[in-house]
């Protein structure tokens, strides 16, 4: 009964789109979390492959430096945008009316990196060493990991003699890895190349999964304002807030299905995007390669968790209470997110499935 | 002490050319003048005529291409180095960052003179220019003229045999101009010190020299001296004798000989 | 008799003030009520009607308050009239932020701010004195000490001064972004990076404006030097070094507040986790805006009390200068 209610608005929807396929799109402007890169292929994939404009809509993606993508979005300057689930809790806790709509990737893809000449193979070592991790909010999952291995660090402004000392920089791990510290945050799909590119092939690295070690705070998600949701004509377009963002979430699950399939012609499809901000470092500099990489890298990243059982872009419910209960446990979040911080609705909207 | 055997200044065929890049210029040429100790002599000429070329070198700051200078029957450069004489400049450059009495104590901190005698003599060239009141001012809270006394008085304070004054008063009005004539005058009777004197001021120059050296210009050479044999004291009627017309006409046709056309400032 | 006469004349002229005085409580009254009436509501849940009250409260509360306070400023003098209309602007925007529901996490309010600066008083302190006194203290002294020694070079040599020079206001002109991460690449991310990029930046106004002093003084100053045939050294330091205090001066007045703009973007580009720059970027990605703005304000206070010593040393040394005289 459901499942016809909601394919008949699905047809409905389609229908809508096709009607208004002559008329002008409906502009929509999505933040990404960084400069344009593999990391983000989905978008880009649905807007070369015109997946937006079947869905009506004219998306525009704007890149963002180091700062966080909920500020653009809260005031405005972005109808939706993707971040991190912490980015977007912690967000929340200080009255951002910010709201999940969809899970794109299922898996964390944080690491800490160091030297295998290090000697480092537990984290439990990790006292009396020193970290490198991104500030702006990228810095928790480093923390979450010392946490849970009962050890402390300078970025907790209540602690006075931390049990290791985090150093922070702006995203380039060259500017203090290996030199001026032990480990240094990198993802999988980004900085662990640019170390490579540095002259360390993976077999000289011990790269720390922080998902293996039971942090696995959940990362590439998009998200609204409930002010946006709850719009009734959403930019004079005839449609809702909620019908625009399910449109936006199934043409974006669309591009990253598509991406991950096609890796080669998403990779070109990146390229076209980028300038100088695809490059890698060092011997890895070409921006081909680079992105390459990364593409194979969010590959498995989108591909794991719901993903694989046919739910591309929901959010586990299960894992979502988990990353709630261990940011609680970290004092990172002071209380549990009221209900409205995540939307199932869109994701049934778009996908015609129920959030299970 | 006027007419002694040794000059003050003693100038013979002296030149004085700067080079430049558009070519030299003859800013003095074959000058010739002896000037008694104790007198008063004015330099008058129109602008590049070399006056104040010419007090520059009896001051050492520059050094002639040619002829002969004695100040004190000494080089220029030796009577600097003894501090021969004082020198007062068109503006009173004071340091505006010393006091009225500072100033005037400048050249006998740097001279080195006696510590216990500093002040007073300070005070007393202060006294000497009628400005004791402002000992402890800065040179900013005082008019033009008062500056140019502070500067007078600092000149004076080290008791050089010589002073050389350069259009000390060119800036000021008309009727302080002629109040300080008047206090330079009493100055030089009372002191017997020997002034050099550049002006261009005809009646200035008339009514305070016992000389007036008339220059002409391009090249700046000496084209006639005029003695003034106004009888003193000198005051507002010797301004208005028919004598001191008479002298003041011969000083202006001087200097329209050589120039060919009215050189009256 | 006589002296109640002038007491009742005393009290008469004195009227105006006093209804200035009760015009600006009358504001502030207004505009207090306003804050407590939307004091405790979450930020969606401000009852529309308590909305405007505190909207309509807050119009007359700021217009009675301005009344008062331009009444009171005509009689006033000094920093007092500044600070009562800092008072009336703050508990406005407290008002305005509390009835509107605007989030913390993008404008925190003024009550937040100042209970964020109480909490983390010792962490901030921690911070101000990184920042301040080992960075951009330090970074400052040695800026200056540097750039007066190669101003005083640049003076006694002049091939120097028209050899190098000229790069001096280059340099000075590269944006400050632009040379912190290279510095902090080059030097590490302890506090001694910071120091370096505050000195560079200090470094090159000091040389310019120094060399351009020690050149201002009067030609006939130095004649009168040489007049008095006093050595080279002693006219330096009696003409050209005063000459040159007013530039210097105004150099270190530049210096002062490029100091701590560098060693708080200094620290943006690398930190071991101290300090107010980095402060206010971990606290930025946190949405603590209010501990930001804690951090904004010590820094302002800083930067204020910096310039404003460097500008008593101004006065004290070189008050007979024509940019710093007394009228009167």
């Amino acid at each position: 009964m459901n499942k016809a209610v909601l394919s008949a608005l699905t047809a409905a929807l389609a229908a809508s789109a096709l009607s208004s396929a002559g008329a002008a799109n409906v502009p929509v402007k999505l933040q990404l979390k960084w400069f344009p890169q593999a990391q983000f292929a989905g978008f880009f994939v649905a807007q070369a492959k015109g997946f937006y404009k079947a869905e009506g809509l004219d998306v525009t993606l704007l890149p963002i430096g180091d700062q966080s993508p909920i500020q653009t979005v809260a005031t405005g300057a972005a109808d939706f945008g993707t971040t991190w689930i912490t980015d977007l809790l912690t967000a929340r806790q200080q009255g951002l009316p910010v709201v999940h709509i969809a899970q794109l990737f299922q898996k964390s893809g944080y690491t800490l990196v160091a030297l295998k000449s290090s000697n480092l193979t537990d984290p439990k070592q990790f006292t009396g060493k020193r970290i490198g991790v991104w500030p702006s909010g990228n810095e928790y999952p480093a923390v979450a990991l010392l946490k849970k291995y009962g050890m402390t660090t300078s970025l907790d402004s209540t602690v006075a003699n931390p049990s290791v000392q985090a150093v922070t920089y702006p995203f380039d791990p060259s500017l203090v890895f290996p030199d001026k510290v032990d480990l240094v945050s990198a993802m999988t799909y980004n900085e662990v190349d640019q170390i490579v590119g540095l002259g360390y092939s993976l077999d000289k690295l011990q790269v720390f999964n922080v998902s293996d070690f039971g942090i696995n705070l959940l990362e590439d998600l998009m998200f609204t304002t409930q002010k946006t949701l709850d719009n009734k004509n959403f930019k004079n377009s005839g449609m809702s807030g909620q019908e625009v963002a399910a449109k936006l979430v199934r043409a974006t699950i669309k591009g990253w299905n598509y991406a991950v399939a096609n890796q080669k012609e998403a990779v070109q499809t990146v390229l076209v995007n980028c300038g100088n901000t695809c490059k890698g470092s060092g011997t890895r500099a070409s921006a081909a390669g680079h992105q390459t990489w990364q593409m194979t890298e969010v590959a498995k990243l989108y591909r794991a968790g719901q993903t694989l059982k046919g739910n591309a872009g929901l959010l586990d419910r299960a894992t979502y209470a988990a990353n709630v209960k261990q940011l609680m446990d970290l004092g990172i979040l002071k209380s549990a997110p009221s209900a409205g911080a995540v939307n199932y609705k869109v994701w049934e909207m778009a996908t015609g499935k129920t959030a299970k | 002490m006027r007419g002694t055997a040794q000059p003050a200044v003693h100038l013979k065929d002296l030149n004085m050319v700067f080079r430049g890049a558009q070519g030299d210029t003859v800013a003095l040429q074959d000058a010739n003048l002896d000037i008694a100790q104790g007198e008063f002599v004015s330099l008058i000429g129109p602008s590049g005529c070399g006056k104040t070329t010419l007090l520059r070198l009896m001051a050492d700051l520059i050094t002639p291409t040619g002829g002969e200078l004695l100040v004190g029957g000494k080089s220029p450069a030796l009577a600097r180095q003894e501090r021969a004489y004082g020198y007062v400049f068109q503006s009173p450059a004071l340091l505006e960052w010393r006091t009225v009495l500072n100033n005037v104590l400048l050249p006998l901190d740097v001279m080195n003179t006696p510590k216990a005698t500093r002040q007073a003599r300070a005070h007393e060239m202060l006294k000497l220019v009628g400005l004791e009141g402002f000992a402890g001012r800065y040179p900013w809270q005082l008019s033009g003229g008062m500056q140019q006394r502070v500067s007078i008085a600092r000149a004076l304070a080290f008791d050089p045999a010589l002073l050389l004054m350069d259009e000390p008063f060119g800036a000021l009005d008309e009727i302080t101009r002629e109040h300080l004539n008047g206090e330079l005058l009493r100055l030089w009777q009372e002191t017997g010190k020997t002034v050099v004197f550049v002006t261009h001021g005809i009646s200035e120059a008339v009514f305070l020299s016992t000389r007036v050296v008339v220059m002409t210009s391009r090249p700046g050479k000496i084209e006639g001296v005029v003695d003034i044999d106004l009888p003193y004291p000198r005051n507002v009627e010797t301004r208005e004798s028919p004598r001191f017309f008479e002298l003041a006409t011969r000083v202006r046709e001087l200097l329209r000989r050589g120039h060919g056309f009215d050189a009256d400032d | 008799m006589a002296s109640r006469t002038v007491a009742l004349g005393r009290g008469r002229a004195g009227g105006l003030p006093g209804l200035g005085w009760l015009a600006l409580a009358l504001g502030l009254g207004l505009l207090l009520a306003a804050v407590w009436n939307v004091w405790n509501f979450p930020l969606d849940g401000v009852p529309p009607g308590r909305k405007g009250l505190s909207l309509t409260l807050i119009v007359l509360g700021l217009a009675s308050g301005i009344y008062g306070l331009a009444i009171l400023a005509r009689r006033m003098t000094g920093v007092v009239p500044a600070l009562l209309a800092a008072l009336l602007t703050l508990v406005a925007v407290e008002g305005l932020l509390r009835a509107y529901g605007v989030p913390p996490g993008l404008i925190p309010t003024p009550t937040r701010v100042a209970t964020a600066l109480y909490n983390s008083r010792t962490v901030l302190l921690g911070d101000a004195r990184v920042t301040f006194v080992q960075e951009a203290l330090l970074g400052y002294l040695a800026g200056v000490g540097m750039g007066i020694l190669v101003a005083l070079a640049a003076v006694r040599f002049p091939f120097l001064e028209r050899g190098a020079l000229p790069y001096a206001g280059l340099f000075a002109s590269i944006p400050i972004v632009a040379l912190a991460p290279v510095i902090v690449k080059a030097f590490g991310l302890e506090w001694p990076s910071k120091a370096i990029i505050v000195a560079i930046t200090v470094f090159f106004p000091v040389v310019v404006n120094v060399v351009r002093g020690l050149q201002s003084a009067s030609p006939l100053l130095l004649d009168l030097m040489q007049t008095y045939a006093v050595t080279p050294a002693a006219s330096f330091r009696l003409v050209r070094v005063p000459s040159a205090l007013p530039f210097l001066f105004n150099a270190l007045k530049i210096g002062s507040t490029l100091a701590l703009i560098g060693a708080i973007v200094g620290e943006f580009f690398g930190t071991t986790g101290q300090g107010l720059g980095f402060r206010i970027q971990i606290e930025a990605g946190r949405f603590n805006l209010d501990i930001v703005w804690a951090a904004i304000v010590i820094a302002s206070v800083l930067g204020i009390a910096f310039y404003g010593v460097i500008s008593w040393l101004e006065m004290r040394f070189t008050s007979w200068h024509a940019s710093r005289r007394q009228p009167g």
